[in-house]
């Protein structure tokens, strides 16, 4: 016995003897075949040409020369019209943005895409030959060492909807913009200044692996801030480094090694702004932005996480408040009268589906979408649950949204009033009294628990109440 | 040819410490232990191909195997036994001495308390953020009616307090130990 734990004595004698049996039969091979100097000519050759190749990959990569491999596939199930939408042809742009790696290498680039939804998304990547890529390392393309493009057809994933302000995922962020983003154009709806922690470096943010050594991760520093950014400053140590944005868009991106030891990309994002003195903004090691206003030079310090201001020399103006055509919207021609049906499970009420017959406006980007959504019952406000339509809808169509669980409450079993509200951010939006900004309440129904009936509960909150039972 | 005796002795060096640092991230000594095993089953079947300079390259190499076979845990909930299966070895079971034992070794119950207190140091809105992403699983937007915010900021709630509780763990001094 030779360990702490005698399970490891157990497993010792376990792993002694199937070594050794192992090889006993090495040991006493069955007869060879006649073929098998042959195959093993063959096997020698594969060797041969594989480690060639292998070899001249390592080469060409030390010497700052990297294969090209296979394109990356293109997202799966993309629909012009829901989500994120699909990229406008000629409507995409490699920023002028060489970022260094900290250990060398391609340099980090960044590429604005404008889709179908009138979204700005924001692609991260390693750039080789003009083309944003990603690369065979660390469990990615079998690490093949080879550059793979990011072909036009990809999109960061979108999880956003109307008035979001942006959603961060692998390989980016989308971000609702009005106008022509890619070419310049200055008129933006949202902006979003964001980070991955514990980036890989081959930037295949879809793809991580268990297998990313700590020196092989990055902290990545990112953002699209609008036509009147100027810069970014950000900390690093004790020093403040400021780093001067690319013009029109407001793009910066800083990569910088990662400090901690995580072994997981992490991701996070603050709603940013493209108005000057309209905050949250900073994040992270971002401490300020720096605008260009009316001929005027000002700062936001906010702090994403807080809301609490951080000192600048010359903060920006507080900007006004709600345009007058977000104040409240008596209720109008726009009222609808939803109805519900119920989606059961043997005795369980599973869904309801809301529905309105005719959509008073339409939906035509990611600027708008419908939703329904019950409001809190109970001392801690349970209840509240809400489903998005985040697709293209037409005006007079037939809205249908499933609303999950609606009751899995136990407040919720004596009915629950569940509201269908229309969504829109921009210039001309409106909203209704309660509500956020860009909120419009079309109509509300009241979902009854029919008798004998019960509400069925989400699989994780059953599993949250055994675990909580059990101790 | 892989050498059987080499092998058992890279075990004796290598196992403690491997078992400690699979128990330190599963943060389960049982799990810990089938871990280890399946980890040691792939190295063997692997030995007689493994060409390192050093002592160090050699425990990479495992570390390697085992970040692997943890990874695919932490996202499947379950461990997986090929190498075991495949070289028909019996899984050895442990005693709830020895998994006291380990549990101890590896100072999970301190561990447990510091991300316990961690928690708790998170602002109130970044706990309940925290909590109905990870444990409720509530979609963001959800979240974000419950909270009574925008879905950026609910998301950017829960990413900075998952990072917060990250850093609380790396400051933690059992998780400071050097693995390759």
């Amino acid at each position: 016995m030779t360990h702490r734990f005698q399970v490891l004595d157990e497993l010792e004698a376990e792993l002694e003897r199937v070594a050794h049996e192992g090889r006993t039969r090495r040991r006493a091979p069955a007869r060879r075949a006649a073929g098998g100097r042959r195959a093993r000519r063959l096997a020698l050759m594969a060797a041969v040409v594989l480690l060639l190749l292998a070899g001249a990959t390592l080469a060409l990569a030390a010497s700052g020369v990297i294969l090209t491999g296979a394109s990356v596939p293109s997202t799966p199930f993309a629909n012009p019209s829901a989500g994120a939408g699909l990229p406008l042809p000629g409507q995409s742009r490699l920023l002028p943005l060489r970022v260094p790696d900290p250990v060398g290498g391609l340099p980090w680039g960044m590429r604005v895409v404008q889709t179908t939804r009138g979204l700005a998304c924001v692609q991260l990547g390693r750039v080789g030959d003009g083309q944003l890529g990603e690369l065979g390392l660390d469990g990615a393309f079998a690490d093949d060492g080879e550059f793979h493009p990011v072909g036009p057809g990809v999109l960061p994933s979108y999880t956003g909807g109307a008035a979001g302000g942006g959603a961060t995922s692998e390989r980016g962020s989308c971000v609702l913009a009005y106008g022509d983003v890619t070419g310049g154009g200055e008129a933006w709806g949202s902006a979003v200044v964001a980070e991955f922690r514990g980036a890989d470096e081959n930037a295949a943010f879809a793809r991580r692996t268990e297998r990313v050594l700590a020196g092989h991760r990055r902290q990545i520093l990112y953002g699209i801030l609008g036509p009147h950014a100027v810069s970014v400053t950000y900390r690093s140590g004790d020093q403040l480094r400021v780093v001067p944005v690319v013009p029109g868009v407001g793009a910066y991106l800083i990569v910088l090694p990662e400090q901690t030891s995580t072994e997981r990309e992490s991701q996070g994002e603050a709603p940013g702004t493209d108005v000057p003195g309209e905050g949250p903004g900073t994040a992270g090691p971002l401490v300020a932005i720096t605008y260009s206003t009316r001929g005027q030079t000002c700062e936001n310090g906010s702090d994403a996480e807080t809301g609490t201001t951080v000192a600048v020399k010359h903060p920006c103006p507080a900007p006004n408040p709600y345009p007058p055509s977000l104040r409240v919207t008596p209720p109008g021609s726009f009222v609808r009268t939803p109805s519900a049906t119920l989606e059961m499970r043997g005795n369980q009420v599973t869904a309801a589906i809301v529905s309105i017959p005719d959509a008073p406006f339409a939906v035509t980007s990611a600027a708008e979408a419908y939703s329904v959504s019950t409001s809190a019952c109970g001392p801690h406000a349970e209840g509240v649950r809400s489903a998005l339509l985040d697709s293209n809808v037409a005006a007079g169509a037939t809205v249908s949204i499933k609303l999950e669980y609606p009751f899995a409450d136990p407040c919720t079993r004596h009915g629950v009033r569940a509201q269908v509200i229309y969504h829109a951010a921009g210039p001309d939006a409106k909203r209704s009294y309660g509500r956020a900004p860009g909120e419009l309440v079309v109509g509300s129904v009241t979902l009854a628990l029919p008798r004998g009936e019960t509400g069925a509960e989400p699989a994780s909150t059953r599993a949250a109440g055994s675990l909580a039972a059990s101790h | 040819m892989a050498d059987p005796d080499a092998f058992v002795a890279f075990y004796r060096e290598e196992a403690e410490a491997l078992l400690l640092f699979l128990a330190r991230r599963s943060f389960d000594a049982e799990v810990a232990v089938e871990l280890t095993a399946e980890t040691f089953a792939q190295a063997w079947r692997a030995w007689g191909r493994v060409r390192a300079d050093s002592r160090e390259e050699m425990r990479a190499w495992l570390f390697t195997i085992a970040r692997r076979q943890l990874g695919h845990y932490l996202r499947r909930g379950r461990t997986r036994r090929a190498a075991i299966d495949r070289l028909g070895m019996t899984m050895p079971r442990a005693h709830e001495d020895d998994l006291a034992a380990i549990e101890s070794a590896a100072e999970l119950p301190s561990t447990r308390a510091s991300l316990g207190a961690a928690l708790e140091k998170l602002s109130r809105d970044q706990r309940d953020a925290v909590r109905m992403r990870v444990v409720d699983e509530l979609p963001y937007c959800e979240l974000a009616r419950r909270l009574g915010v925008s879905e950026a900021t609910a998301r950017a709630r829960v990413s900075r307090g998952i990072r917060a509780l990250q850093d609380a763990l790396q400051a933690c001094p059992v998780q400071q130990e050097a693995a390759p």
